[in-house]
């Protein structure tokens, strides 16, 4: 009798926990609806906004652990990143759905957000797949963009992180099994040089994660080592304030490196 | 001071517990206890009397853990990275650290009466010698202990740990106890310092920092992670229970996340044969064969055994013979290692 009253306590409490989340979304979403959507600024403000951080990280990546993929706000995490002077974003999704989406969906928004912020000033933003060569670039010039403003964009999914690993020890394996390589000469700093999802790049410092699971559902385990990991608020598409205030947070954090 | 702790509960915290009970309880709970010297700080207490209460919030939360029914937990004691500190501080760890596996030693008894079997994960050979016997001396001692598993992480990196793991596989291959295409995610993973420990399915990290700071990387790809403010020292079992909490609200999609792997992996197993896998006339199950219908539980033990399933799928019978026939030397030769250390000591 105690263990049913104590499991309809949790159910109850699990309920009560729901229904305060899909109201309190309900409201959020009504003020949206209804107040002024903050401009976003332009490009040289953005510009100016990236100069004053603390501390930029050279990668960024994006794990999207939410159900619906808004293509906009990934558009604009590219664009307001290329714009703060990061070089590097990795998209991640388990599924594959972002590379899946990359043509169809993702470039599409790229270019019609990059003219609205851009305009014309050149802009080279390069989508690979995990550690692919760089495709055609958003606005049709090819990889090897002498623009100002350019970032590389490797459209991770779950094989890119454990299954990386795993290709890695095969394959070093496979050289050990030649006698081409011995296996002592295997640490931890020859073996990230094999991994090849977002091959050669540095190591995320900061990870946006958009969506309320609280788990990271496989992104670049190995390289994840020492990345800060932050949530994006639920609004979609993701205004340019909560970007800006997702990078100054990130801007704030002192990591001590173990010491 | 004890390892062991008895401390009961309050009537309403023993409420709670029972309430929460009811619902998913994870198996396996990783802690980073991050916070010691800023709590030393903020109390105005010497950083090794912080670590000290530390440990003391260490010995409240497996009490609490064991009252959940937490049946291992895994604990970031000491990183690599971390001896880059000071050396008075390190060498203040360490006094703690002999301090505390001396006790362990001594309670022997209470550890065994609790079935708690210890493991110390890491580069024990980067520890000073005695500690070193130590940490030998306590796993040896508690290895047939079954109903609980306490891992302390010491000395310790994840990216360490992978790699030896893959230098361990290499170096069968290199030996002839493996063949390169044998090599799978599930071998590397036995190849951990976690080799027969289930993934963990709660990752608390205490003093507000938001990274996993090169902690079981591999393993935690799919768990449910928990940051919190407080500092380790100030660790509260209402702390606790909002972790467990959080655990049950994101149970669902986490382990259709697992079980969505799982049968990734299946699938690409059986599709894509490795070669030197299966070959014609092997049997070779299939997606929706026994392995792939009993993918759908997927608790944190049963992804092992899925994962078993996958490769049992790919490979060969000559195969699994070769993986299991190294895993067993590897496991000796661990051992071995303990015992020696133990008996140069003596």
């Amino acid at each position: 009798m105690k263990q049913l009253l104590y499991s309809l306590l949790l159910k109850l409490l699990h309920l009560l926990f729901t229904c305060a989340e899909l109201v309190y979304g309900a409201v959020q979403r009504l003020m949206w609806q209804f107040s002024r959507v903050p401009v976003t600024p332009p490009l040289a403000d953005i510009c100016a906004n990236g100069q004053q951080l603390a501390k930029r990280p050279e990668h960024l990546g994006v794990i999207i652990v939410e159900k619906d993929i808004c293509w906009q706000t990934l558009a604009d995490i590219i664009l307001w990143s290329t714009a703060y002077g990061i070089h590097y974003v990795s998209l991640y999704d388990r599924s594959g759905r972002v590379r899946a989406g990359s043509e169809q969906q993702l470039r599409p928004h790229l270019e019609r957000r990059r003219r609205a912020l851009f305009g014309a000033v050149p802009c080279t933003v390069s989508l690979m797949e995990g550690g692919a060569e760089p495709g055609p670039t958003a606005n049709g010039h090819s990889g090897d963009g002498d623009g100002q403003y350019h970032v590389s964009v490797a459209l991770l999914w779950e094989p890119d992180g454990v299954g990386d690993m795993v290709a890695a020890a095969r394959r070093l394996c496979s050289e050990v099994a030649s006698g081409a390589r011995r296996a002592d000469s295997i640490d931890r700093h020859m073996f990230g040089d094999q991994l090849r999802a977002a091959a050669a790049w540095p190591d995320p410092a900061l990870a946006i994660k958009l969506g309320p699971v609280r788990a990271l559902l496989g992104y670049l385990p190995w390289q994840l080592r020492l990345t800060e990991v932050l949530d994006a608020p639920p609004r979609r598409p993701l205004l340019y304030r909560d970007f800006h205030r997702l990078l100054t947070a990130y801007g704030g954090i002192q990591q001590r490196m173990g010491t | 001071m004890t390892w062991i702790s008895d401390k009961k509960l309050t009537w309403y915290e023993s409420v709670c517990m029972n309430v929460l009970k009811t619902g998913q309880v994870p198996r396996h709970v990783a802690f980073i206890m991050d916070g010691n010297r800023r709590y030393a700080k903020r109390n105005h207490i010497e950083k090794t009397e912080g670590h000290a209460r530390g440990f003391t919030k260490l010995s409240e939360t497996l009490k609490w853990c064991r009252d959940l029914g937490v049946t291992e937990v895994t604990v970031y004691a000491f990183s690599i990275e971390n001896f880059r500190r000071p050396q008075s501080e390190i060498d203040g760890i360490m006094n703690l650290a002999r301090e505390k596996f001396e006790l362990l030693l001594k309670e022997r008894d209470k550890l065994s009466e609790h079935g708690v079997c210890i493991r110390f994960i890491g580069d024990l050979s980067l520890l000073p010698a005695d500690i070193q016997r130590q940490t030998a001396e306590v796993m040896l001692m508690t290895r047939n202990n079954k109903a609980a598993r306490l891992n302390i992480a010491f000395s310790y990196t994840a990216r360490e740990e992978i790699s030896r793991a893959v230098r361990d596989v290499a170096a069968g291959v290199s030996d002839g106890h493996l063949w390169s295409s044998d090599v799978t995610e599930r071998l590397v993973e036995q190849c951990l310092y976690t080799r027969e420990s289930p993934r963990p399915d709660l990752l608390v990290r205490t003093s507000g920092e938001v990274r996993l700071s090169d902690f079981l990387l591999w393993q935690t790809t799919h768990t449910c992670i928990f940051f919190t403010e407080v500092l380790w020292p100030d660790f509260s079992i209402w702390h606790l229970f909002s972790a467990v909490f959080t655990y049950q609200r994101n149970y669902d999609v986490i382990q259709a996340a697992r079980a969505d792997r799982s049968l990734r992996r299946l699938q690409h197993s059986t599709d894509g044969l490795l070669p030197g896998t299966a070959r014609p006339g092997d049997s070779v199950t299939r997606p929706g064969d026994s392995a792939g219908e009993s993918l759908d539980s997927t608790d944190s033990g049963s992804e092992c055994a899925a994962d078993d399933r996958v490769d049992s799928a790919s490979q060969s019978a000559a195969a699994q013979k070769r993986v299991q026939s190294f895993l067993s030397h590897l496991d000796a030769a661990r051992w071995g290692r303990l015992e020696s250390l133990v008996a140069e000591g003596s």
